[in-house]
């Protein structure tokens, strides 16, 4: 075993098992490993910084599926908790909610394939995005990094968001990219989906043999860990072209330059409604792999040179900015792709430039290399201007209900009577992505509070600024969700499951009966997908009347799902 | 007469009126056979509910009494799913066929679940746009249904095989539900501006998920979202015929790749002279005969903003790889007039109501066997299915072949038809055992059933035991009683 | 709004860090290179305990958690467990350059802090580094060898001034292991006419003192060896060795409470001098070297070599800005050119780049007292390497440190060359 052995955890006679199962240098019990173990992630302001996730009492890493099936069988014998994680990067990745679990860190796993010409690559859990990433444009395609960025598991993220800049072109629905997977349900059984079902070598579909099954692991979100745990995985690619990205700069500037069949638009509209009419024109073509309004702050981020501290430098530009100038400052980003030839980018060149002009838009110079989109997404800069990266909500539906979503929740920040308690946005309107050549549009929701004001332990921190931004995150966006119809994104993660589950159709009655069918104990994942519950236990004033109210309602209904 | 002595028949009529039970020996032999090898089946009733809530009560009546209920949503089947396998209630939902809404902003169309694709194109055709639409699908066809039994679209670009969204369901357990983003519970209520465009959730199952290939196993869908096209403003098809299967695969993946194609198929001259036989029988050979046993279909589209320039850069780019590799790359098909004018219109459209269905011109039936496959491997399945069919001295000849592309080239779908007599009932056998024999061989040579009709699931399912395990373990929570379509798949 | 800190220095308090330690989320930038240069698969880790143990404490973001439990009193600093986790690192600066792409948090002197602590509470340094640090103190040199004679190297026709404005600084590796390195150097300070001297009794430079955490008797060397370079009077004074390099421009200052500029001298790497002589004309490389080879950029040149700049301030109850703002050392201005300039003016010399590279350089295992009390951490390290330099082709490695070129020399199978940059110019300028 590494590290200190220590058994006042997790039983002796279990943890020579787990070591037999993984070898000595593979487990560890050793409270300071265990303890360094958590804390990671999107939650953590909310998770740990509040007690809500625990140090597991043993980590075992494993490196075959087999190997998890075994972990997990002895789980269940002894009735120990256990959660899996994979590039413990990204969203509550260390989810374990209750003492002495058994953590399976699955950063072993690290097989890797790629069938080029039928666009697919087989990974295990160990693989990030940005590997992906780049083996996909050796070849002539590209991986959808998402927007928790290419440090995050290829499979995890597939099984938790799955969306990002590219998913112009690609679905969005992340279930529909998976061709297989194999899973070792939460009782220990092994489990293959898609068209790996059909045998050893036929992981490039996702159909199961009638019902699509790998739909039940991930659906808007996944089960972060609730249902049992899935280690390998064939993803789709996606057809690029056929030259490579150059990387260059040093820092926090590095970038890569496009290839000659690749390039970025910045286009400047006089109105935002140009600027949505500009994208809305977009939709009705068939050119554009990316289109996207970046939010004025990530561009005053993206200015930061890094000579003095980040954090100074974006403020002394963020502070000069004024509303006036958020609310005058359209821009549209836009990625175009001569996947046929140079000539399809000349021609979607001209098409857009039509479409600008017909908006009033003016094309700026736009340098062609791109620091995030292909390697980082968010997560080059979320964390920096405040400490903290609190998205309150994220969705995606139609363009008018996403437009409406961003107006509202624009408007609520804006006249939030302690909008201080975060950085001031300015007005501006929140991250607007257009997705399914035209169909859908994606948003998120960021408020930004200092992060010591987030921690109950820092005697620094404002006690009262948290006490009511935690309500504000977790209740704004479901209540912004059921006025506008923008769904959204984070239940489970930000807002309670049990406590919208009333509000679309009672969906979580469905995850509790499959939990308690496919894990009877309660063990994977402990509480997950529900661990939003753990917190409103402890702080039930996080769900405000506003919340409940809106909930209630919406179960009331009318609506079109009522039987007529 | 009490509840308790009424007949089944009775209490349906209570919920949908007596006019919508109905179970006179015309309609059992009716809606008890279809056009598959699937032999005809007797049940008690046939049922058509009007609304979501019937359909609802329905259900939960046959929960209470526990007898089983066989959607079907409209009155063409080709795969044996819809009928009875173990009597009880057809629940017929063409009745439900209203198109709620088209959203052009969010090229989305809210249909219910009667809606045919005749219906659905005629009413998208006024505002300029299109289905994502099979081969030439039968004009009564349900357009949710085909979506669900995961008939591939023609439009192979993108990500248009899974067109369809939200869903309204009734689980085979009654209760109600709506998967996708127009599941808030707040949906078409003032304010709320959703259009069901996300298929996923809520939270985290995709639930739609487990309706495609059901074969009405699960529950029914009530109503759908679908995503739409826009009618091209220019289109032109090209066509690369071939002596031999193995010469246009690889350049068929190079032209998916670089995303010339928006429609694309291959197709084998039996198959296409089905289509394009105007007079029967005597033109079909000389049609056929005219065409290559191979031939590539695709059509580059272009949409309102300068059409010509981009059907210019995709015909350069197809003109020298034909170059580059040899290959033929026509305008036209010799026997086939005008075939490059017509073609793209029929391949937007359902095939003509006032025609004879296409599969069953040539013999009045034809027996399809599918599955999934890769462009690569196709070819290694000729062979076997030409010896399953010689050993049942069927004309190999006359076997019709199609591959359908699926999203830029990812994987396909390929389809082999029998054609047989259906009235002569020694050919109809001779061709269920050719059918049971091919797939049995596909099979073991790795063909992907996802939609395993007739003897295929059992095929299937016993091949891939804990999957059937596993299937059944949702089975349990969705249909409890167990009445959804007993007798499909492995249920 | 919270409310203002208390003002910190920053230096090697372990509980000045503790914002570091609360607030990293784990983003994991620590662990892997600069996404925009990953180039797929393979060599795309930065971390190499990390990558070998796999245990998340083994790398920067495991061991924030892990100082903040440790502040918090849940963890004990005199647990030998903790020790040898700890220690098990490199301290090559490869995640605080990571961190820092996109934060502002200062891993690397959180990492510094963490071994001073734990020395402080009596459980530091690893039992191999005591004999190694023994050496240093009683016998002036790491390898506790007679340090009279730590200048035999010097060869009869190099030219040594007394007096000079440059002072020559070999290190304990050059002087009594590896002497071509310090033999080389000399003849290119001859062949640039640039007159040097050396210390009559040149110390070891104590970076392996500072690196073990040992702190107090860092500072103790670093107080000594600087009046003793100050009283030769150089104005600028050349290391051969990246480590000593390093000791004295950046970590003398810490330890001082000083900054690089207040030396009062200027410390400079061979390689800067001969970049500039180079592109001066004071130094011609004529003699063709036909070798396909590679650079490794060393920790203590490259990402760990910006001047030190001492800061002292609080955390605004503005979202927590640092006050007075700090200019931030990244990592990135640190010496990788000159050695890559000089290595494509080389005639026969094919320059190639590893994937992992500047900032994101893997480490060669030898730093850090790992070598020392981890031999399979350093030795592991050191053959990936090599490996990531034979899978671009490389014939040989080229490093600027003779620490890299000991630990790639004993590690070298498959026939790739190891070379120290010095050795390869002398040759090039015909010495």
């Amino acid at each position: 075993m590494k590290g200190r052995e220590v058994f006042d955890r997790i039983p002796e006679e279990v943890c020579r098992e787990l070591e037999t199962i993984v070898g000595s240098e593979n487990i560890t019990t050793d409270p300071n490993i265990c303890m360094s173990n958590y804390g990671f992630g999107f939650g953590h302001e909310v998770y740990y910084l509040h007690g809500v996730t625990q140090a597991p009492g043993a980590i075992v890493m494993p490196q075959t599926t087999e190997e998890v099936a075994q972990i997990v069988r002895v789980c269940n014998r002894y009735g120990i908790p256990f959660h899996p994680y994979s590039s413990h990067c990204t969203s509550p990745s260390d989810p374990a909610l209750v003492q002495n679990a058994v953590s399976l860190d699955l950063k072993r796993m690290t097989e890797w394939e790629i069938d080029q010409k039928n666009m697919y690559a087989i990974v295990e859990s160990g693989v990030i995005s940005a590997q992906m990433a780049a083996e996909a444009n050796k070849r002539d395609l590209y991986y959808i990094v998402s927007g928790g960025g290419g440090l995050t598991g290829v499979l995890s993220n597939h099984l938790s968001c799955g969306w990002g800049h590219f998913n112009y072109r690609a679905t969005p629905f992340s279930n529909r990219r998976i061709n297989g997977l194999e899973w070792v349900s939460p009782e220990g059984e092994i489990y293959r989906m898609g068209s790996l079902a059909n045998g050893d070598d036929d992981w490039y579909w996702g159909d199961g043999f009638g019902p699509d099954l790998i739909g039940f692991l991930k659906g808007l979100s996944g089960w972060w860990g609730g249902m049992g745990i899935t280690t390998k995985m064939s993803v789709r690619l996606y057809p690029f072209q056929p030259d490579q990205f150059t990387p260059q700069g040093i820092g926090g500037r590095t970038t890569v330059a496009l290839p000659p069949r690749v390039k970025y638009y910045n286009v400047t509209f006089p109105t935002k409604n140009a600027l949505l009419k500009a994208i809305d024109e977009i939709g009705k073509t068939d050119i554009a792999h990316i289109v996207n309004i970046v939010p004025a702050f990530w561009r005053s981020m993206a200015k930061c040179a890094g000579i003095h501290d980040f954090r100074n430098e974006f403020f002394d530009g963020w502070d000069n900015v004024t509303e006036e100038e958020v609310a005058n400052t359209h821009i549209g980003r836009f990625l175009l792709v001569g996947r046929t030839s140079l000539e399809q980018l000349e021609y979607e060149e001209r098409v857009l430039m039509d479409i600008v002009a017909e908006c009033d838009g003016t094309a700026r110079k736009t340098p062609q290399r791109d620091e995030a989109t292909f390697r980082y997404a968010n997560t080059a800069d979320m964390w920096m201007m405040t400490g903290c990266f609190g998205a309150t909500e994220a969705g995606m539906e139609s363009a008018r209900c996403t437009k409406l979503q961003n107006e509202v929740f624009t408007d609520i920040l804006y006249n939030y009577e302690h909008k201080h308690d975060f950085l001031d946005q300015k007005g501006e309107f929140p991250w607007y992505l257009m997705w399914d050549r035209g169909r859908q549009r994606y948003t998120e929701n960021h408020v930004q509070p200092d992060a010591r004001d987030m921690d109950p332990a820092d005697p620094g921190g404002d006690k009262e600024l948290m006490g009511r931004t935690l309500p504000w995150i977790v209740s704004t966006g479901p209540v912004m969700n059921l006025k506008t119809g923008c769904r959204g994104l984070f239940e489970g993660t930000v807002s309670p499951i049990t406590g919208q589950g009333m509000a679309y159709h009672h969906y979580d009655e469905w995850l509790h009966r499959f939990k308690t069918e496919f894990d009877p104990k309660g063990l994977s994942g402990d509480f997950w997908p529900f661990a939003n519950e753990k917190i409103v236990e402890g702080a039930p004033g996080v769900l405000t009347e506003e919340y409940r109210e809106a909930m209630a309602n919406a179960e009331k209904g009318p609506w079109l799902g009522n039987p007529e | 007469m009490t509840v308790e002595t009424m007949t089944l028949q009775g209490q349906l009529a209570k919920i949908v009126g007596k006019n919508n039970v109905m179970d006179s020996p015309e309609v059992i032999a009716s809606y008890g056979r279809d056009h598959s090898i699937e032999r005809p089946r007797a049940f008690t009733c046939v049922v058509r509910p009007g609304t979501a809530a019937e359909t609802q009560k329905i259900i939960q009546l046959a929960n209470e009494l526990k007898f089983a209920v066989i959607p079907q949503s409209s009155g063409i089947h080709f795969n044996g799913n819809a009928i009875p396998k173990e009597g009880g209630v057809v629940l017929d939902l063409s009745g439900m066929n209203r198109i709620t809404e088209i959203i052009e902003q969010s090229m989305a169309a809210h249909v219910q679940v009667g809606v045919t694709w005749e219906q659905l194109q005629m009413a998208l055709e006024a505002k300029g746009l299109r289905c994502i639409i099979p081969l030439l699908p039968h004009a009564s066809r349900s357009a949710i249904m085909d979506c669900l039994e995961r008939e591939r679209p023609v439009i192979q670009n993108y990500e248009a095989s899974g067109p369809l969204r939200s869903l309204q369901i009734i689980w085979g357990n009654g209760e109600l539900f709506v998967s996708g983003s127009a599941s808030t519970g707040t949906f078409r209520q003032e304010g709320n501006l959703a259009d069901g465009v996300y298929a996923s959730g809520p939270g985290p199952m995709s639930y739609d998920s487990f309706f495609y290939g059901a074969q009405g196993t699960i529950g029914t869908v009530i109503w759908g979202v679908l995503s739409l096209e826009e009618i091209p403003t220019l289109s032109k098809a090209f066509f690369i015929p071939s002596n031999k299967l193995e010469h246009i695969i690889e350049p068929l993946y190079t032209i998916l790749r670089r995303g010339v194609a928006n429609e694309c198929l291959v197709i084998n001259n039996t198959s296409l002279a089905t289509i394009f036989t105007e007079h029967w029988p005597e033109q079909f050979a000389k049609v056929k005969a005219a065409l290559p046993p191979w031939i590539v279909i695709f059509i580059s589209s272009a949409l309102k903003r300068r059409p010509e320039e981009k059907i210019a850069y995709q015909e350069k780019f197809v003109r020298e790889l034909a170059s580059m590799k040899g290959l033929e790359l026509l305008t036209t098909l010799p026997g086939l007039p005008a075939v490059e004018r017509k073609l793209p219109e029929m391949l937007r459209k359902p095939w003509p109501k006032d025609k004879i269905y296409w599969k069953h011109a040539y013999k009045g039936g034809c027996q399809d066997i599918e599955f999934m496959t890769t462009l690569d491997r196709v070819e290694k399945f000729m062979p076997t299915v030409a010896e399953v069919a010689a050993s049942h001295y069927y004309p190999v000849d006359d076997i019709g072949c199609y591959i359908q592309p699926v999203e830029d080239g990812h994987a396909c779908q390929l389809q082999f038809s029998f054609y047989y007599d259906p009235t002569d009932t020694a050919e109809t056998e001779r061709i269920r055992h050719l059918y049971a024999d091919a797939a049995a061989a596909l099979l073991n040579q790795g063909a992907y059933f996802t939609e395993p009709y007739h003897m295929v699931a059992g095929m299937v399912y016993r091949k891939q035991g804990e999957y059937t395990a596993l299937l059944r373990r949702f089975k349990k929570h969705f249909d409890p009683s167990g009445i959804m379509s007993p007798g499909n798949l492995c249920f | 709004m919270a409310v203002e800190e208390k003002q910190f220095s920053l230096g090697l308090n372990l509980d000045d860090y503790w914002y570091e330690a609360r607030h990293c989320d784990g983003q994991n930038h620590c662990r892997w290179i600069d996404l925009n240069y990953v180039t797929g698969f393979d060599f795309a880790w930065r971390c190499p305990p990390w990558q070998k143990e796999g245990f998340t404490v083994y790398g920067a973001a495991g061991k924030c958690h892990l100082v903040d439990h440790l502040l918090k009193g849940q963890l004990d600093y005199t647990d030998p467990a903790l020790r040898d986790i700890v220690y098990e690192c490199m301290l090559c600066g490869g995640c605080d350059a990571g961190c820092k792409r996109n934060m502002d948090y200062e891993i690397q002197l959180m990492l510094e802090s963490l071994r001073a602590r734990l020395v402080g509470k009596g459980n530091g340094p690893m039992p191999q580094h005591v004999p190694i640090t023994n050496n240093i103190e009683n016998n002036r040199n790491y390898y506790g060898l007679d340090q009279r004679h730590r200048q035999d190297w010097v060869p009869q026709d190099v030219k040594v001034t007394a007096g000079a404005d440059t002072l020559f600084f070999a290190g304990c590796r050059a002087s009594f292991v590896d002497n071509e390195i310090a033999v080389a150097t000399a003849r290119i300070l001859n062949a640039a006419n640039a007159d040097f001297m050396m210390m009559n009794d040149e110390p070891c430079c104590g970076h392996f003192v500072f690196i073990t955490g040992q702190v107090e008797k860092a500072r103790k060397i670093a107080e000594d060896n600087l009046k003793a370079i100050r009283e030769t009077g150089a104005r600028t004074v050349v290391f051969s060795c990246a480590e000593g390099y390093k000791a004295v421009k950046v970590d003398y200052p810490k330890l001082l409470g000083l900054s690089t500029a207040d030396l009062g001298f200027e410390v400079k790497h061979i390689t800067e001098l001969v970049s500039e002589w180079v592109s001066e004309g004071k130094l011609k490389l004529v003699n063709p070297i036909n070798m396909k080879l590679t650079y490794h950029d060393p920790c203590n040149l490259g990402r760990l070599a910006e001047p030190w700049i001492p800061w002292e301030g609080t955390r605004s109850t503005n979202f927590s800005r640092l006050t007075p703002p700090r200019e931030m050392r990244r990592g990135i201005y640190g010496i990788y050119e000159p050695p890559r300039d000089i290595l494509k003016t080389i005639p026969g010399i094919e320059l190639v780049e590893m994937v992992r590279h500047h900032e994101s350089a893997w480490p060669s295992g030898h730093d850090g007292g790992v070598k020392e009390a981890f031999p399979d951490l350093a030795s592991w390290t050191a053959t990936e390497r090599l490996r990531e330099a034979a899978s671009i082709g490389a014939e040989a490695i080229v490093s600027c440190c003779p620490g890299c070129k000991e630990i790639f020399t004993e590690n070298s199978k498959d026939g790739m060359k190891v070379y120290d940059i010095t050795e390869l110019i002398a040759t090039a300028i015909g010495k």
